[in-house]
């Protein structure tokens, strides 16, 4: 048998395809066949098993638009918004000490970075301890003399979300710091030694140099901070179930799909906050592009 | 290059060949030495860790030894099964889960028989029954109402149960005035499902059988005087008291028994079910953990405990084993000890009752079941629920938010949600109906 020669072009192509049909096919498999499927729901009123389900068009979506109750609970999505902001300051204050000469650099980060290597439900479990009446936490304020200062963590309603956010500062503090991390080791270091040399201390170096060079990454970790904080789901989950005021938009799209047996208003509900992610992400595009053509 | 793909190919047909040969040759085995195999899916987790499954389905083959049951056991049982039953995999016998609606029965699940002939035979069949057939079979009956630790009421100087919620705010209130230490109601407000108990208890509270049916229609029926309203007032003062645990959001299920069982809590609202879990818990106090119904007395004057159905046995109506999974629940039905050994109240007609039930009988309460809802009306009042979002006899957060406006975590009072729930239902009846 005569063996085919393709030439290099057709080779190319071929190689690509062959590379990417699996992704390709996973893609569309199991992300969007299921979100035409989606769409496809919340024009029903189906309850999730029964065989048959009535057609009632965009009641759904009108539900949703029209009862309060359903976007009353984004007020929770703002202590999770806030947080962000500690959550960068903190990632961005570690990341520009050890981008300088430390001691041990290497083991800080992977201090750092740890928490983000795990998973959601055991973070759950450990700050639920940690909260508990009589918990870590109780037990460490007392010992230190500071037993007024005890709170019901999760039970009080006007500090368990702070509570709850601050797990999730907790979580992704590492996640920001390796992004910014990243974005300043990328600034020649020639630079600061430039301005070492023209008497630059620490905080100049902070101010005039690092921060502008990474102007657009911090940017975009705001972006991602509030399509986080929109979608914010399985810590308060796993710790209060949605109870006592911390539920958000996701825990409660959950409730209506499985507890109340209306999925079809669920993946109405589903495909709002996928549109709201969107409409996020695009004005991300649009204003980090127009920095970058000024 | 040529040959490595020859054996490739080679390979993959053998391997396919196996492979139908496999699943040919246990059809064929299935025909010849009647050895089937049957697949059972349900929520005992503890009992597949136990060993206790292995033990029943060794007793099983005893008597059908040609019938061979695999178990499969899933911790987020109900969850976890609606989903799979947008499938046809969901084994042969499996519990039915009390979200499939009556009308939708014959689409996932094999008809038992007509209800008229096994009701002379068992009790409790009206859930799952259908325009007069059966399409399932309890596997117990649980009483709703209380587990109570009577050592921690006798400690307090209270000798027998109250029978009022009054004279029952009352003794908590003894309780956590004679021993600080003591919980005395804990409502295990963070587990959430058990909450769903308090909802159980209206047939008892009222001594009513069709009050579930009566509710489809009544537009107020959180309305002062009436039972909801009554329950639920009950929770709402015990946690207004103080009489709950102090940081419920956090409280733990698992750890609630062991407390119980060690007079750390006096009183749990739950289902019959929960009493040999406790005892297990601590054997040596196992004669002080008793079951109680709600304290209430009917209009009448007596005391009624209601008694509804668990899960029921129920077969796959895609199963090619249909005889042997009917043999299998007649067998778990009728010759084991399911119920018994669950703290349930067996679902044969004039079987011996568990020790806890036996007792309440014997102190005069009256065990009601629950009445048949009207013809053609059998998933009327799942979807008037549903539709209002409340969640009665199925989630947690009416409850919890009872709860939460009781110890202060919120400005509601109680009034107004009463008021806020009538609404709700009002309008549940007139979309339902109007669909």
């Amino acid at each position: 048998m005569k063996a085919i020669r393709f030439d290099y072009r057709t080779q190319k192509r071929l190689i690509i395809v062959l590379f990417t049909i699996i992704p390709v096919a996973l893609l569309l498999v199991f992300s969007y066949y299921p979100l035409v499927k989606m769409v496809q729901y919340s024009l029903t009123n189906w309850d999730g098993f029964s065989p048959d389900s009535k057609f009632v068009g965009l009641a759904n979506y009108k539900t949703i638009f029209t009862d309060p109750t359903y976007f009353s609970v984004f007020r929770t999505s703002l202590y999770y918004f806030v947080a962000t902001f500690f959550q960068l300051g903190f990632a961005l204050l570690f990341a520009t000490i050890l981008s300088f000469k430390v001691k041990f650099a290497n083991f800080w980060k992977g201090v750092l970075f740890f928490p983000y290597l795990l998973n959601g439900v055991a973070i759950g479990f450990i700050f639920l301890y940690f909260y508990k009446q009589h918990g870590t936490l109780d037990t460490l304020l007392s010992f230190i003399g500071l037993k007024s200062q005890i709170h019901l963590w999760l039970g009080d309603r006007s500090i368990n979300n702070i509570s709850l956010a601050f797990t999730s500062i907790w979580r992704y503090t590492g996640f920001n710091f390796l992004i910014f991390l990243g974005a300043i080791q990328s600034v020649n270091p020639e630079v600061y030694e430039a301005a070492e040399m023209d008497g630059a201390n620490r905080w100049n170096q902070f101010r005039f140099i690092i921060l502008p060079s990474i102007k657009e990454i911090v940017f975009l970790n705001i972006i991602l901070g509030v399509s986080g904080s929109l979608s914010v789901f399985d810590i308060p989950y796993i710790m209060t179930s949605g109870s006592n005021g911390t539920n958000t938009f996701v825990i409660q799209t959950i409730d209506t799909a499985f507890k109340y047996n209306k999925l079809g208003l669920a993946s109405a509900m589903a495909i709002i906050l996928l549109l709201i992610v969107v409409v996020v992400t695009v004005l991300q595009r649009i204003f980090t592009r127009e920095k970058a053509s000024r | 290059m040529k040959k490595q793909l020859a054996l490739m190919v080679g390979l993959s047909a053998a391997l396919l060949l196996g492979l139908t040969a496999c699943g040919g040759s246990k059809d064929s085995g299935a025909t010849k030495s009647k050895t089937q195999t049957i697949t059972f899916i349900n929520h005992k987790t503890d009992w597949a860790g136990n060993g206790k499954w292995k033990a029943y389905m060794k007793d099983f083959n005893k008597k059908y030894p040609n019938i061979k049951v695999k178990i499969e056991t899933i911790t987020d049982y109900a969850g976890q099964m609606k989903t799979r039953m947008n499938s046809d995999q969901y084994g042969d016998v499996f519990m039915l889960p009390d979200t499939i609606k009556p009308k939708d029965f014959a689409h996932f699940v094999a008809p038992l028989g007509k209800q008229k002939t096994l009701e002379k035979k068992y009790l409790g069949l009206t859930n799952k029954s259908y325009n007069g057939t059966s399409y399932g079979i309890p596997s117990q009956l649980n009483a709703s109402g209380m587990v109570v630790n009577m050592k921690v009421f006798k400690d307090a100087g209270i000798k027998t149960f109250p029978k009022t919620p009054a004279a029952f705010i009352k003794a908590l209130k003894t309780i956590k005035a004679k021993n600080p230490d003591v919980i005395p109601l804990y409502t295990n407000y963070a587990a959430g499902w058990t909450l769903a108990n308090w909802d159980f208890t209206r047939p008892g509270v009222v001594g009513d059988p069709a009050i579930t049916n009566k509710m489809m229609t009544d537009k107020a029926p959180f309305e002062k005087g009436k039972v909801m309203y009554t329950i639920y007032d009950t929770l709402y003062k015990v946690a207004k008291d103080k009489l709950i645990e102090s940081d419920p959001t956090t409280s733990d299920w698992e750890q609630s028994k062991v407390d119980m069982a060690n007079n750390k809590i006096g009183v749990m609202v739950l289902g019959s079910w929960a009493v040999p879990q406790i005892q297990e818990a601590n054997k040596d106090n196992a004669d002080n953990i008793t079951f109680q119904t709600f304290p209430a007395t009917a209009e009448d004057g007596k005391q009624y405990i209601s008694v509804g159905a668990d899960y029921n046995y129920a077969i796959n109506v895609h199963s090619k084993h249909k005889d042997a999974a009917r043999k299998l629940i007649n067998w778990l039905v009728n010759d084991s000890d399911y119920a018994i050994d669950n703290g349930g109240l067996p679902t044969v007609k004039g079987a011996k009752y568990p020790a806890s039930l036996q007792g309440l009988k014997d102190s005069g309460v009256t065990l009601l079941e629950t009445a048949a809802a009207p013809k053609g009306k059998e998933s009327l009042f799942s979807e008037i629920d549903d539709a209002s979002e409340i969640g009665l006899d199925t989630t947690d957060k009416t409850k919890q938010r009872i709860i939460e406006a009781a110890i202060g975590n919120t400005n509601e009072s109680f009034a107004t949600i009463m008021k806020d729930l009538n609404g709700k239902w009002a309008n549940a009846i007139k979309t339902v109906n109007a669909q």
